[in-house]
């Protein structure tokens, strides 16, 4: 048995140069929207969430924040059916990542974990980041590149990654700094440029 | 001192304890701690033949302040990524080690198990002191024995399984010493030393007679 394969990958995907509509199985769009309606049960922003989550179906988050006619119900709830297709998109396999253990390196003092993203499609995939989500406490990511703003949870430190051809993989290392003994762990996202805000 | 020196002839024949697996030249200043998230961790290993085990060696890095804490070995059948546990596990109590440094323990008291040539070795710490914070290091590939660069086993409480630092340096620091098992057809090296004996046993009773 194989573990630490794959990482949880959660991606939210924004930009037409990573996986197109039409690459996104119908079924899919219909069950993030919907997913997101059943999440709208406050009478007082009903209208507002129902909105975002029908914008949200454009797989666009920068459609959020430009068509959401009252924020921020609506743009949140955008935010996260777009997500929500996003996921979609790579589960049917746009790109996978790889990634070691933690390790700490004796000589720096820090941790260090090494990362091989693959872009599996059949186009290239450029302008992605390696987004940190929910950081295991007392952790902090210390070569990261920026945070996340547009796509929630916003506020992720991310490590951006070179474009990737078809089929290319490309290697990075993630540094990391602990307080204390608390165990390693996150949660992994890759975003396009248009959600790193 | 003729009929010592016979016996001694015959001890080498049937006795070869040597060092069969030496992964301890070229740290490569990584650690895998415990802390993170590991109950076992541990490196599957290929010695030359079957074996009987009279010691092993590994090294363990203590990421935080002084303090003491216990170490067992455990070996395996190689496996997905192992099997069944081979004979009982070892362990070393009260072992001592500072803050921010490595410290070799050995195993002295493995009382010549018998493993297979393809095994795996797991290392578990307990009783680990406040403030004590270990982990095991990762050295340069065996100059005896094998060891695949690109993974080691761990257990992260919920089973075994390889991993990796995809840094290919997944070997542990490891020195096992033991002897090559006795698979009852001898070498012709050892052959000619028993012939040998023999030989001299002979020519000494010839000339007493």
């Amino acid at each position: 048995m194989r573990k630490h394969v794959l990482c949880l990958l959660v991606v939210g995907l924004g930009a037409a140069s990573i996986v197109s509509r039409a690459q996104v199985p119908a079924s899919c769009i219909d069950n993030a929207v919907i997913n997101c309606y059943n999440g709208c049960n406050d009478p007082l922003s009903f209208k507002d969430c129902i909105i975002g989550c029908a914008i949200g179906s454009n797989n666009d988050p920068r459609n959020c924040r430009e068509k959401c006619p009252e924020p921020p119900v609506c743009e949140s709830n955008c935010i996260k059916s777009s997500v929500a297709i996003s996921n979609c998109s790579f589960v049917a396999g746009q790109l996978t990542a790889t990634c070691g253990v933690a390790v700490l390196n004796r000589a720096t003092g820090f941790w260090s974990r090494t990362v091989r993203a693959t872009n599996t499609s059949q186009e290239p995939i450029g302008d992605i980041a390696f987004v940190v989500d929910s950081l295991a406490a007392g952790w902090s990511l210390l070569n990261g590149d920026g945070v996340t703003e547009d796509y929630a949870p916003a506020g992720m430190p991310y490590k951006n990654v070179p474009t990737l051809a078809a089929g290319q993989s490309s290697t990075f290392t993630l540094q990391f700094k602990r307080t204390g003994t608390l165990p390693f762990g996150y949660v992994t996202r890759v975003i396009t440029a248009s959600g790193k805000g | 001192m003729r009929k010592a020196l016979i016996l001694g002839m015959l001890a080498t024949a049937v006795s070869h304890a040597a060092v069969l697996y030496n992964n301890t030249t070229g740290d490569q200043q990584f650690s895998a701690v415990y802390s993170t998230g590991f109950t076992h961790i541990g490196d599957r290993v290929q010695l030359g033949a079957e074996s009987t085990l009279d010691s092993l060696d590994t090294q363990f890095y203590n990421v935080g302040t002084d303090a003491t804490f216990d170490a067992t070995v455990t070996f395996y059948e190689a496996g997905s990524p192992l099997g069944n546990a081979i004979g009982s596990s070892f362990t070393v109590t009260g072992i001592s080690i500072t803050g921010a440094t490595s410290q070799t323990v050995s195993f002295t008291n493995l009382g010549s198990l018998l493993v297979p040539a393809d095994l795996v070795v797991i290392f578990t710490v307990q009783n680990v002191s406040a403030g004590g914070d270990i982990g095991v290091n990762f050295f340069d590939p065996p100059s005896v024995g094998t060891s695949s660069n690109t993974f080691f086993i761990t257990n992260d409480g919920t089973g075994f399984a390889e991993s990796w630092t995809l840094l290919d340096i997944d070997n542990l620091y490891l020195l096992v010493n033991g002897d090559v098992a006795n698979t009852g057809i001898p070498e012709p090296g050892t052959w000619g030393l028993v012939l040998g004996a023999l030989g001299a046993l002979a020519y000494r009773r010839s000339r007493h007679s």
